[in-house]
């Protein structure tokens, strides 16, 4: 199927009353729960997935991806007003956005930020679009080796690219892929890790803990520490960017959506780092780089761009391989499993309507966020001020029914108490909880290909790197381990981050 | 924070990483181990739990050099935000959405110190009466609004 026809049968399908109806609430909830300090798109997603249950899968998937794609949008309000990043990705945004709001240029900030994350969307749309198609064909010819090789390049990449210590990385991507082996094998029935426990046998509740490590973990993290409530001013005739800050900003947004798509297409790098990529990059290139962090333009309008950009071209792995891009994507893609959706390299062909239907509505959903950003933002601001003794009871309430309605189990809720727990302790000693459930969500599918690859071999662990693409894959992985291991270059990124 | 030498906290979580490792691998010795060709089920648990018990003591190696973090618990807002769910899940069963409900948000608001008893009681009230219509109402979950 050629662009234009699937661009044709993507309007059919997202322009239906239905389709349009829970595209906007999933990009206002998902703005709505994005401007919250402290809770992000991942925590959004798995906290609306529940209500998704009830839905047709297509309407789901609109909601969800909504979801996902608004509260990163929203993430930059928190930033820029309130110098409270809603989520990593949006901390970049911080770095020059609040202070602008304190020069009194928080209008200009917001409308700038909504303005290039949707350039920013939009150019990954388009390589969503033509990529992952053609990815998927590719991706038919991929045996067990190849997926488990291009698995393991991701979650080393997940674990070493955050911006922590990459050995604490590695610890959580390992738990997480043991926490998937809880319950039963699928190859021997054999049931595993299940301390007698029949709820276990079944394994771990992904939404469960999702919740846990994203939702109670961050309230724990915040609670009862004061914060500062009185976000900077913003007036509607404020708003309007001058001449010069438009002719400032355009040159960034494009560099920023290139290496946002870049790093989105990557599986198990996120827009954390694009974001960052972007930012650094900006102000190596910048004449003046003296202005970074006092207010300069470039530094919101490219981090936003790319984080939005590697948003959206997350989804070329996560649709063409079954592979996804961060935790927010994994979270995405356990939801469409649940819906029985499998994406695989077929899906472009069997579920065509889909596909398509979903990348238009991100078009859809796109617009719907920049109409809906800049004329409430007075709305957003209020949100904003809502204080946490009103806001985190509220929060509470939605993550234990939600998750207690996924399979009406008290079991789940108290897996989210452990892993709320445990994803405060990770927190605190500075081990990322976000690989552990990368880990989680492909550790069934790594372990099955790891088996079957080495059964078609009849036991060569040489199928990994005879097969061309596979051991592509693995020289990736290498590089990227031995990138970290040189001491230079781990001091320079150090020294970079301390800068930053 | 206190900066000395030896890092504990750091190297006691690497450490507990390892500790986790290693209780993996003694349970999956129960498991059929398998050979190559025809892995068992302990196969894979086994070797991810020797790289957790790796990886593990690396951190705690490393965690030396590290500047000293501690654990900042703050007792009040964590036993209320805690408490509140496990309440929450206790009594859903058996006295079912409406109480629960009340329960988990008058204890919940309690972390912070600032909130009042006008506020708790609002909220519990508003939040009690939005998951009804939604939850019960609109999507229709099986939980009785009263009762078990």
């Amino acid at each position: 199927m050629d662009l234009f026809s699937g661009i044709a049968l993507g309007l059919d399908v997202a322009i239906t009353s239905e389709a349009l109806l829970f595209c906007l609430i999933g990009v206002s909830v998902g703005m709505f729960i994005g401007v919250l300090p402290g809770i992000g798109p991942l925590a959004a997603v798995a906290m609306t997935l529940p209500i998704t249950y009830h839905l047709e899968p297509m309407s789901a998937l609109i909601m969800l991806a909504g979801i996902f794609y608004g509260a990163q949008y929203g993430g930059s309000t928190a930033s820029i007003l309130l110098n409270l990043p809603g989520t990593s990705t949006t901390a970049v945004t911080a770095l020059d956005g609040y202070p602008m709001a304190k020069q009194g240029r928080a209008g200009v900030a917001l409308f700038i930020t909504t303005i290039t994350s949707f350039a920013g969307g939009c150019f990954a749309i388009v390589l969503v679009m033509s990529f992952a198609p053609a990815l998927g064909q590719m991706a038919l010819k991929f045996s067990s080796a190849e997926y488990f090789s291009i698995m393991l390049l991701g979650l080393v990449a997940a674990a070493t690219m955050s911006l922590g210590s990459p050995v604490k990385g590695i610890i959580a991507v390992v738990a997480g892929l043991l926490l998937s082996t809880v319950g039963m094998d699928p190859t021997s029935g054999t049931i595993r890790y299940s301390f007698g426990v029949l709820e276990l046998q079944d394994g771990l509740n992904l939404v469960a803990m999702a919740m846990g490590l994203f939702g109670v973990a961050e309230l724990l993290k915040n609670a009862g520490k004061p914060r500062d409530l009185t976000p900077q001013k913003v007036r509607l005739r404020e708003l309007i960017p001058t001449r010069k800050d438009l002719s400032e900003c355009w040159k960034p947004t494009v560099r920023g959506s290139f290496i946002g798509s870049f790093v989105g297409i990557l599986p198990g790098a996120g827009p954390t780092l694009a974001a960052f990529l972007a930012y650094a990059f900006e102000k190596r290139v910048s004449r003046r780089p003296e202005r970074f962090g006092r207010g300069a333009i470039e530094g919101i309008s490219a981090p936003e761009a790319a984080n939005n950009a590697s948003t959206q071209a997350a989804f070329i792995p996560t649709l063409a391989l079954g592979i996804p891009g961060d935790a927010g994507m994994a979270v995405l893609l356990g939801a469409m499993m649940i819906h029985g959706i499998t994406p695989r390299p077929e899906f472009f062909t069997t579920n065509a309507d889909l596909f398509w239907g979903l990348v238009v509505s991100f078009w859809v959903g796109n617009l719907m966020l920049l109409v809906l950003n800049i004329p409430l933002i007075g709305f957003w601001v209020r949100i904003l001020t809502v204080p946490q003794r009103i806001l985190f009871p509220a929060i509470l309430f939605f993550i234990c029914i939600g998750v207690y309605s996924v399979s009406n189990s008290p079991f789940d809720v108290m897996t989210v108490i452990v892993f709320g727990i445990v994803g405060y302790l990770m927190n605190a000693y500075g081990y990322p909880p976000a690989p552990m459930l990368m880990g989680f969500i492909l550790g069934p599918m790594l372990e099955q290909h790891f088996r079957r690859a080495l059964l078609f071999s009849r036991g060569d662990i040489t199928t990994f790197i005879d097969r061309p693409i596979s051991a592509a894959f693995l020289v990736l992985t290498v590089a990227l381990v031995a990138s970290l291991a040189i001491p230079g270059f781990m001091a320079r990124r150090r020294a970079r981050l301390a800068e930053d | 924070m206190k900066r000395t030498g030896r890092n504990r906290q750091e190297i006691a979580a690497g450490l507990a990483w390892a500790a986790i490792g290693l209780g993996a691998i003694a349970i999956a010795a129960n498991y059929a181990f398998g050979t190559i060709i025809r892995m068992g089920p302990g196969f894979v648990p086994i070797l991810l739990g020797a790289l957790l018990a790796v990886f593990g003591v690396i951190a705690a190696w490393q965690g030396r050099r590290e500047p000293e973090v501690s654990l900042d618990l703050r007792w009040r807002p964590f036993a209320f935000i805690i408490g509140g769910i496990v309440v929450w899940v206790l009594l859903i069963d058996h006295v079912g959405f409406v109480p629960s409900t009340v329960a988990l948000v008058a204890i919940s608001a309690q972390a912070e110190r600032d909130v009042t008893w006008l506020e708790t009681f609002l909220l519990a009230a508003g939040m009690t009466l939005v998951g009804y219509l939604i939850f019960i109402r609109g999507i229709g979950i099986p939980i009785a609004a009263f009762g078990s």
